[in-house]
C-alpha cells in the first residue's frame, strides 16, 4: 500500500515537474542597446558544417551580425548587399555573419547550403535551430543587423538601409556606422529594423 | 458557407506556396519580389491576369502617405473601419488578404468600411493593382509614397518594422486596437472579434 502510495506520488510529482516546466515563461526577447556587450555564442553550425563561435573572430575589428533567412523576400533582396559589403569591408578587418532562426522548412539548414552556395556568400552562414541568438540578441525581423565593435559591444543595430530596393536607397545606415566604428567615431543612432518578422516557438 | 470559404483558401495557399518555393529558388532574381506574382500564375484558378483583370470589378488605387490615410479615415467617420497594411513581399499579408476582402463583403452593410495601404515600392503599382483587383479589393486602396522601406513603417509609425498589421477604429475614427507582431501574436479571429464588438456598439448614424 505504501509503495502504491510512493508510487502515486512519484508518478504525481512528476507530473507536476513537467506542467511548471511547459508553463515557465518562454523565453524572452531581450532588447539590446547600444554600448551593451553583445552577447556570445558558440557551437553553432554553419553552411560549412563547421561549427562557429563568436570568438572564432577575435581578430575582426568589427563584427556585422546579420539575422537573416531564405524565405523571406526583404532577406533576399538584400543578400547581394551583404556580400558586396563583406568584399568592400574585408580588408579594414570587417566580418559579417549571417545567422538564421528561422525552422520554416525553407529556412533549414540543407536550404541555407544551397542559397549560400547559389548567391556566393562570402561570409558564414549559420543556423541556431535552438533560436538562443534570436532572444539573447532581440532580433525580431529579417533582416535585423547588430554592429558589434572591437570590445564587442553592440555599436548600431536596425536596418542595413532604409529601402528594400537598392536603387532606391538614400542611407546607407549600416555602412555609416562600420565607417564611424572603424575611425573611431560615434556611430549613427540605430534605426528601426523592417523586413518578415522572425518565428520564433 | 464554409466549403465556398474552403476551396479559394485552399487555393490561394497552394498559389502562396508557390511564390514561395519560385521566390527561394530564383538565384538570378536581385530583386525577388518582381515577378513573385508573375511566377505564381500556374496554381491560381485565373491562368491569365490579363482576362481576370476585364472580368473582375475595377479597383482603385492611389499613392500616399499617413497624412492622405487620415483623410480617408475621416471620410468614413460614422463607420468602423479596417485597415490592411500588406506588402507583395509579405507573404503572410498576402496569404490572409482574402480574409480582409471577406470581413468587407459580410460586414459592409452593418457599417464596416476598409482600407488597404500597400507597403511596396511605386514601382510595383501594376503588380499591386493585379493582386488588388485578382482579390477584388473594392475598398480605398492606397500604395505608400514612401515605397519599401524604412520611411514607410516611420511615417504610418509601425514601430516594429513588420507586416501585415492591422488597425480597427470606431465609429468615432478613434484607433481602437492595432495588430502587428510588435503587440504580440494574433490571430486574424481577434481582429473579427474586435471588429464585430464595435459594429454591435452602436448602428450607422
Amino acid at each position: 500500500m505504501i509503495r502504491k502510495w510512493h508510487c502515486a506520488v512519484t508518478v504525481v510529482a512528476v507530473a507536476v515537474v513537467m506542467v511548471l516546466a511547459s508553463c515557465s515563461p518562454a523565453a524572452e526577447l531581450k532588447k539590446l542597446s547600444v554600448g551593451d556587450a553583445a552577447p556570445d555564442w558558440s557551437g553553432i553550425i554553419g553552411v560549412d558544417d563547421k561549427e562557429h563561435a563568436l570568438a572564432d573572430y577575435k581578430k575582426a575589428k568589427a563584427v556585422v551580425l546579420v539575422f537573416t533567412c531564405n524565405h523571406c523576400p526583404v532577406a533576399v533582396a538584400y543578400e547581394d548587399r551583404l556580400v558586396a559589403l563583406q568584399k568592400d569591408y574585408e580588408e579594414k578587418g570587417v566580418q559579417l555573419i549571417a545567422v538564421n532562426v528561422n525552422n520554416l522548412p525553407a529556412d533549414r539548414l540543407d536550404k541555407m547550403k544551397v542559397r549560400a552556395k547559389e548567391k556566393g556568400f562570402n561570409f558564414p552562414y549559420i543556423y541556431d535551430s535552438s533560436q538562443k541568438m534570436g532572444y539573447d540578441y532581440g532580433a525580431t525581423v529579417t533582416p535585423h543587423v547588430f554592429l558589434l565593435d572591437q570590445d564587442r559591444k553592440i555599436a548600431y543595430t536596425g536596418a542595413i538601409d532604409d529601402n528594400m530596393r537598392p536603387e532606391k536607397v538614400e542611407t546607407h545606415h549600416l555602412r555609416d556606422a562600420l565607417d564611424a566604428v572603424l575611425a573611431g567615431k560615434t556611430p549613427p543612432a540605430p534605426t528601426k529594423q523592417f523586413g518578415c518578422s522572425i518565428k520564433y516557438e | 458557407m464554409r466549403q465556398r470559404h474552403f476551396s479559394p483558401a485552399a487555393a490561394f495557399a497552394a498559389w502562396t506556396l508557390s511564390i514561395v518555393l519560385s521566390g527561394c529558388g530564383d538565384p538570378a532574381s536581385s530583386d525577388p519580389a518582381s515577378g513573385q506574382l508573375g511566377t505564381a500564375s500556374p496554381a491560381a484558378d485565373s491562368s491569365n491576369p490579363d482576362n481576370a483583370t476585364e472580368a473582375e470589378p475595377a479597383v482603385g488605387l492611389r499613392v500616399g502617405d499617413s497624412a492622405v490615410l487620415a483623410e480617408v479615415l475621416e471620410e468614413h467617420r460614422g463607420k468602423v473601419v479596417l485597415v490592411d497594411f500588406w506588402a507583395t513581399w509579405c507573404l503572410a499579408c498576402m496569404e490572409h488578404f482574402p480574409h480582409t476582402v471577406d470581413l468587407h463583403r459580410r460586414w459592409g452593410d452593418r457599417g464596416l468600411a476598409v482600407i488597404s495601404v500597400s507597403l511596396d515600392d511605386r514601382d510595383s503599382e501594376s503588380r499591386v493593382r493585379r493582386f488588388l483587383t485578382d482579390q477584388g479589393a473594392t475598398f480605398d486602396n492606397l500604395l505608400s509614397t514612401h515605397g519599401a522601406g524604412l520611411k514607410s513603417f516611420d511615417d504610418f509609425g509601425m514601430e516594429d518594422g513588420t507586416l501585415p498589421h492591422y488597425r480597427v477604429y470606431d465609429r468615432e475614427g478613434r484607433l481602437h486596437k492595432s495588430f502587428g507582431a510588435g503587440a504580440g501574436p494574433f490571430d486574424v479571429k481577434d481582429i473579427d472579434r474586435a471588429l464585430e464588438s464595435l459594429l454591435a456598439d452602436a448602428s450607422p448614424p
